[in-house]
């Protein structure tokens, strides 16, 4: 009788027009079964993770409980030319000098794998000046990044199997001179110690179950990686670091309190000058040397310029206070108001906002930029500094010389 | 021009072939249309005189070529012998593909085939069989895209060998003197390895299977 239901409950027997299509029907089925059973870890084929489903709340343990930590940084800080786009990672803010984070502990966030830890070397007879490490709680997310100066033995040693290569890829950290990606899956708990000191970045998160949306352009981006870091953790202790995402200026939080609270490394504004724009002919990544016009991370209603290598004299972040209504002088407007093919100037530059608002820049007193998008789609733009030593409504008319400089979307 | 296509219409040029060659020998095409040369009547109904009786004309081969046959099957080709009239044993090669959720999986099949034939009747004649052959499967047009850290991404993956075996009956129709279509469905076992991660599948599938062969003796 077993038998019987087993028989019906087979599925009927596949039908093929020729044998050479049978054939390759079952090789399909096996590439997916082995698909599905097995991944890449670099070049180490490895058991698959478990799928995610869609759970969201895959951290469950802080990953640095020293009293040192202050805060999470909003994703989208930009930093030229590294971080000439929002970045796409969270910070750690610490309020302690540097001797002090020398003995700062990184935990796990989560239960799941180390699935590679790469040590970067200053001198390739020398031990590892910091290593970067990858967390994946399951199939779909992963965390890379996370840095630390000494690796706990037990990533040190893995259980498993692990193969590492070495080359001399810097991951363009100065003064690196070699780096040996050690690729494994070695299973951990939330709270197990990854390595002690160096923390700097917290994240990106990748996570293939999602992509990012609102790029004017998508095809230039990775659209499933840049999420919050904040959002994977449970709901108590996602709720405990919302309240402290922002910057730091050493000694108190200057929470953003503007949407979204955890940033965004998606700033593009369809129809106006807002967002990511790419120098012609250069790839991407790099950021540099594009160019990126923005809010700020931390602050989101000052305005940034985030400049790679290619508008000449101005290289950099620089800051301004944005008028957010339109008022006919085309000067310092906001870059969603810059909806049209005009000229718009902007002057008073900030010192980048890092530890707070910034004064006036002096470098740049008596210095004007222009911009103006030149095409009716609004897909290419125009920039330039122009130093006529005086401010945008006394410098008017303006117009571009041969120095400016175009961009794309 | 596709591989299919190609095959299709190399299937429709060895009929064509095969059709002249049928028309040059005793015009078996214009027999089997009942195309006749009319018959001349003499005038009056007394028989000729009689003389010696004519030796017989030396009747035609009652059984058409089936010695050896070319043919080509679903994106592949074949040649078969027969052992006698009712015992054959044939090589071919096939040619398939699939979609995975990776890429194209392209299939090369390289089989033995023995045949029992049964008496043919009005160009029908029924077979059956048993075959057994040697299958490589690789991958082409890898994406992973979607997932970079899919296996698939490891150089070699999608490489897959083994085996297929079943057994098949079918029919067997002469469309000329020298051209034959077959048409054969049956229960084959695929069984394939793939050789980056070691993973293995058994499936039982009905396979349908197609050919025109050309008798050349």
């Amino acid at each position: 009788m077993a038998a019987l239901l087993a028989f019906l409950h087979t599925p009927a027997l596949a039908f093929h027009l020729g044998l050479g299509n049978a054939a390759a029907a079952q090789g399909a089925k096996v590439v997916n079964k082995a698909n599905s059973e097995y991944m890449a870890e670099g070049n180490l084929v490895v058991p698959a993770l478990p799928s995610c489903g869609s759970n969201m709340a895959l951290f469950n343990s802080a990953p640095v409980t020293d009293p040192a930590f202050v805060s999470f940084q909003p994703v989208g800080h930009v930093f030229p030319p590294g971080h000439t786009f929002p970045a796409d990672h969270s910070y750690f803010n610490f309020n302690a000098s540097s001797t002090t984070l020398a003995n700062v502990n990184m935990y796990s966030p989560g239960d799941g794998w180390v699935t590679q830890v790469t040590a970067y070397y200053d001198n390739v007879h020398g031990n590892p000046s910091f290593y970067n490490i990858t967390f994946s709680p399951c199939a779909e997310v992963r965390i890379i990044n996370l840095s630390v100066n000494t690796l706990a033995p037990a990533l040190l040693h893995p259980t498993g199997p692990s193969a590492t290569s070495c080359s001399s890829d810097t991951g363009n950290n100065a003064g690196v001179v070699e780096s040996c990606v050690t690729n494994m899956e070695n299973p951990v708990k939330g709270g197990d110690l990854f390595g002690t000191g160096g923390l700097v970045d917290f994240g990106p998160i990748i996570d293939t179950r999602f992509q990012i949306s609102g790029f004017i352009n998508p095809a230039r981006h990775v659209l499933n990686r840049g999420f919050c870091p904040i959002d994977y953790f449970t709901p108590s202790l996602k709720a405990t670091y919302y309240n402290t995402i922002g910057g730091n200026n050493g000694a108190t939080l200057i929470k953003r309190t503007l949407a979204p609270l955890c940033g965004t490394i998606m700033q593009d504004l369809s129809g106006t000058v807002q967002g990511d724009w790419f120098f012609p002919g250069a790839s991407y990544p790099p950021d540099n040397p594009h160019l990126a016009l923005i809010h700020h991370n931390v602050d989101p209603s000052t305005g940034t310029f985030s400049v790679g290598s290619s508008i000449p004299g101005f290289a950099g972040s620089h800051d301004f206070y944005p008028k957010t209504t339109v008022d006919s002088t085309r000067i310092n407007y906001d870059f969603s108001l810059v909806t049209d093919n005009q000229i718009y100037c902007y002057d008073t530059l900030l010192i980048d906002f890092v530890y707070g608002a910034g004064s006036a820049d002096s470098t740049y007193t008596g210095h004007i930029v222009l911009l103006q998008m030149t095409d009716a789609s609004l897909g290419t733009l125009k920039i330039e500094l122009q130093n006529p030593g005086t401010s945008c409504a006394s410098a008017a008319p303006w117009s571009f010389t041969p120095a400016a400089v175009t961009f794309q979307r | 021009m596709s591989a299919r296509r190609a095959v299709r219409l190399g299937i429709v040029a060895a009929a064509l072939a095969a059709a002249s060659v049928g028309h040059a020998e005793n015009s078996s095409l214009d027999s089997l249309l009942n195309l006749h040369v009319p018959e001349t009547h003499q005038d009056t109904l007394t028989p000729p005189a009689t003389g010696p009786l004519a030796k017989p004309a030396e009747p035609a081969s009652p059984t058409p070529p089936q010695r050896f046959s070319i043919g080509i099957n679903d994106l592949g080709g074949q040649l078969r012998f027969h052992l006698n009239p009712r015992w054959a044993l044939e090589g071919r090669f096939l040619t398939g593909s699939a979609s995975s959720d990776v890429g194209t999986v392209h299939a090369n099949v390289f089989g033995v085939r023995g045949y029992r034939f049964f008496e043919e009747r009005r160009r029908f004649r029924f077979y059956a069989g048993l075959e057994g052959a040697y299958v490589r499967t690789s991958l082409q047009s890898v994406n992973t895209v979607n997932n970079p850290n899919s296996v698939a991404t490891i150089s070699g993956f999608g490489d897959t060998s083994g085996y297929a075996m079943g057994g098949f009956g079918g029919i067997e129709f002469r469309l000329f003197k020298r051209v034959a279509l077959d048409l054969d469905i049956g229960p084959y076992m695929i069984g394939l390895k793939e050789k980056v991660t070691g993973v293995s599948d058994g499936t039982l599938d009905f396979v349908a299977n197609t050919a025109i062969n050309v008798y050349l003796f």
